[in-house]
């Protein structure tokens, strides 16, 4: 605690530039290994548990007889399991690492006590494993994103709490005189998904609140994850990456602040979309909309500063399979927003709400943008934590093409299902005189894009297995030996040719 | 005050707005909704579930079955919700006042099942739950080509000792689905209560809320006549 402590107390705070002759990208990179080892395990963990869940689930739904009998396995309860094991342990953990380490990088400062940083991340994926378990033993709340029973909440906040503020004084103890877009996001997802999560925990689960007074606190607080926490962390990453990786300065720089603040009003409002024509208050559902569709500033931000800083780089540097995963995400993200935006139309919503076009919007948003997003960071920042090149560079390659290409399928398929879905469910396609499409008739026209998503799913296990697999033997062959300094840095392209 | 504090400032006031709005405004105002007490019924409604629904409640939460099915009726004329049977009127916030847990759900893999009860009231079998136990323990022999799965882990085949149980539903099922002579299939307490719950959910009464909608001309008629005729 003393030499952190001492940080804080010579830091000049943000404004004034002191000189830093000690912090550089080594001994930085060397402060944060412990903590970004940590989270990265527990997400690689994570994230093929999730995705053997996302197996059975998708089996299930082209096959309900498929491990019928298990009452623990039972597909309500498996979907839960995978959606809480997939945002709260592979997502967040990701984000923590990622966190964790821009913070340290962008600050310049080194990562103060690693250890207590271990103590709580084990206290955090302590809860996650808490609550995937009460998921399957039947305590789970049904309730889409925060499955977990009530009592995996306060472990996960109190983990949270000291990984946030641990970030928070990082950046304070840092001696960088500017503040990039980055940091911006970063900081700002750090204060907002405590408030979300603890106003959700307490009036849901702890003193739930009357009637649908709780499906508006759901919907703030689902899409908050997504606009105030996973959708700043990510696009934090890509404002870093970009222009590391080519070598060049993200275009319409000076745009960015207006993207930050004008995401930040408008993006905690959008989660009364969820409730389109349901029993709250129309007018909540009403400024969602009007939110939503005020989202367009931020995106055509985003748009400008991402896409011409892609373009005009050089080839050469466009190879990295960082910037590959990276600039995936960064379109995914654009593509995924504008989509929402036409879904939560009243009219589109009347015939699209509830279908599976919904969750192929969700998939691309937290797969296409935030999942690739996370992997192309971690590529290039597990190398220089570490200091050590991939052992199966090949991997990366293949990783990436069965990552695009899984996810591709799945929400391709997804939308596909849910544009019919809709129609026949919502819609008199005969005419308004006709009688309506039997539910039972959808349901056997779903049947094959819902086989997609299995196939989908295998691809993506293949991804994710190629995932393990070199960050796994990356971390193992470290610990073997950690007298390792992290010196000689290749980046990953580099470290590809070889 | 430097920048940074403006900034923490600004992040500050940008989510208490949207936590204001979306979050106090409703909770200081339509969280302190009451039930309506009808004169000449002199009941206030909604009502609450009995016990055994309540418990049923329980089990359609921790079996995750809102991962498929909402529970939320659109106004005719936005969708085609009443046409398709789902309610004769949409849903409104007073009908979940009583409700621990709000399980409106965000997917329709399946139907919406707000009103299940009323819907399947006519063909539930002579107590009426035949229906309900029947899905329940295999959704093929009420819905054939459902993908939802069958809750036979709900059900106890056990060997009958002394009288056979008059609970037992293997009468029900067709010849395949047969137990082991001297066997009966019976259902546990959990499906007991879940059917429960399940023929309890119907919104019928009419709130003044829910009298006035809004339909957009193209279905006025077909509309209007599934609205007055759910006038209490």
């Amino acid at each position: 605690m003393a030499s952190l402590s001492s940080q804080i107390s010579t830091s000049r705070g943000v404004g004034l530039p002191v000189a830093s002759p000690n912090a550089d990208g080594g001994s930085i990179d060397a402060s944060a290994r412990l903590p970004v080892l940590l989270f990265v395990s527990a997400s690689a963990g994570w994230l093929l548990i999730g995705t053997v869940f996302a197996l059975i689930s998708s089996f299930k739904l082209h096959a309900p007889g498929f491990l019928g009998d298990v009452e623990m396995l039972t597909f309500g309860r498996v979907k839960g399991a995978e959606s809480a094991v997939l945002t709260y342990g592979w997502g967040f953990n990701a984000a923590f690492a990622l966190v964790l380490w821009l913070l340290a990088r962008l600050s310049r400062a080194e990562i103060g006590k690693p250890i207590l940083l271990l103590v709580a991340g084990l206290f955090w994926n302590f809860g996650v494993l808490l609550g995937m378990l009460g998921i399957l033993a039947g305590h789970g709340t049904s309730l889409e994103w925060m499955e977990m029973p009530g009592y995996a909440g306060p472990l996960l906040f109190g983990a949270y709490l000291f990984i946030g503020t641990w970030a928070l004084l990082t950046f304070r103890a840092g001696r960088s005189s500017q503040v990039y877009i980055t940091q911006w996001y970063l900081l700002a997802a750090l204060l907002w998904f405590p408030w979300i999560f603890s106003i959700a925990q307490i009036m849901l689960l702890i003193d739930p609140a009357r009637g649908t007074i709780q499906s508006l606190v759901h919907g703030w607080y689902s899409h908050g994850l997504l606009t105030l926490w996973f959708g700043p962390i990510g696009i934090g990453a890509i404002y870093y990456f970009l222009p590391k990786l080519l070598s060049r300065p993200i275009s319409n720089y000076y745009l960015s602040g207006y993207g930050f603040w004008t995401l930040a009003i408008f993006g905690g409002w959008v989660g009364a979309t969820r409730l389109i024509g349901g029993p709250v208050p129309a007018w909540v559902v009403t400024s969602g909309i009007a939110a939503s569709f005020m989202l367009a500033v931020p995106i055509v931000v985003l748009a400008v500063n991402f896409f011409p800083t892609m373009i005009g780089s050089p080839a050469a540097l466009r190879r990295d399979w960082s910037f590959h995963f990276i600039a995936v995400g960064a379109v995914a993200l654009v593509g995924a927003s504008m989509v929402a935006m036409v879904l939560n139309l009243r009219g589109v919503a009347s015939v699209f709400q509830f279908t599976f076009l919904q969750t192929a919007q969700s998939n691309l948003t937290t797969y296409g943008f935030f999942s690739m997003v996370a992997f192309g960071s971690l590529y290039y920042i597990l190398p220089r934590v570490t200091g050590r090149s991939f052992p199966l560079p090949s991997l990366l390659g293949f990783h990436f093409w069965t990552s695009s290409i899984g996810c591709g399928l799945s929400v391709a398929g997804l939308a596909l299902a849910g544009y019919e879905q809709g129609i026949a469910m919502n819609t008199l396609p005969g005419g308004p005189e006709s009688a309506v499409v039997p539910f039972l008739d959808i349901v056997q026209r779903l049947l094959p894009y819902l086989f997609t998503q299995t196939l989908a799913t295998v691809v993506l296990v293949a991804a994710h297995l190629a995932f393990v697999v070199n960050v796994g033997w990356l971390i193992l062959s470290c610990a073997d030996r950690t007298s390792a300094a992290p010196s000689a840095l290749r980046t990953p392209l580099e470290a590809a040719a070889r | 005050m430097n920048r940074s504090s403006l900034f923490f400032l600004g992040v500050f006031v940008a989510l208490a707005a949207s936590w204001t709005g979306i979050v106090l405004v409703n909770q200081l105002s339509y969280g302190q909704l009451t039930t309506v007490v009808d004169a000449t019924e002199g009941l206030a409604f909604p009502q609450a579930i009995p016990g055994t629904g309540q418990q049923g409640r329980s089990v359609y939460r921790d079996l995750g079955c809102a991962a498929c099915h909402t529970q939320q009726v659109r106004r005719p004329g936005f969708g085609i919700d009443d046409k398709r049977g789902w309610g004769d009127r949409q849903s409104v916030a007073r009908d979940y006042l009583l409700e621990p847990h709000v399980l409106i759900g965000t997917h329709r893999i399946g139907p919406d099942l707000r009103n299940v009860g009323a819907r399947k009231d006519g063909l539930a079998g002579r107590d009426g739950r035949e229906w309900y136990l029947r899905h329940l323990y295999d959704p093929q022999l009420t819905s054939p080509g459902s993908i939802m799965p069958s809750y036979k882990f709900l059900f106890e085949t056990r060997k009958i000792v002394g009288q056979p149980s008059p609970k037992a539903i293997q009468g029900l099922l067709p010849a395949a689905y047969q137990p082991v002579r001297g066997h009966e299939i019976v259902p546990t307490a959990r499906a007991e209560t879940l059917v429960s719950y399940l023929m309890n959910l119907k919104d019928t009464y009419a709130y003044p809320e829910s009298r006035n909608v809004f339909v957009p001309k193209a279905s006025t008629e077909a509309a209007g006549q599934t609205v007055g005729g759910n006038q209490p």
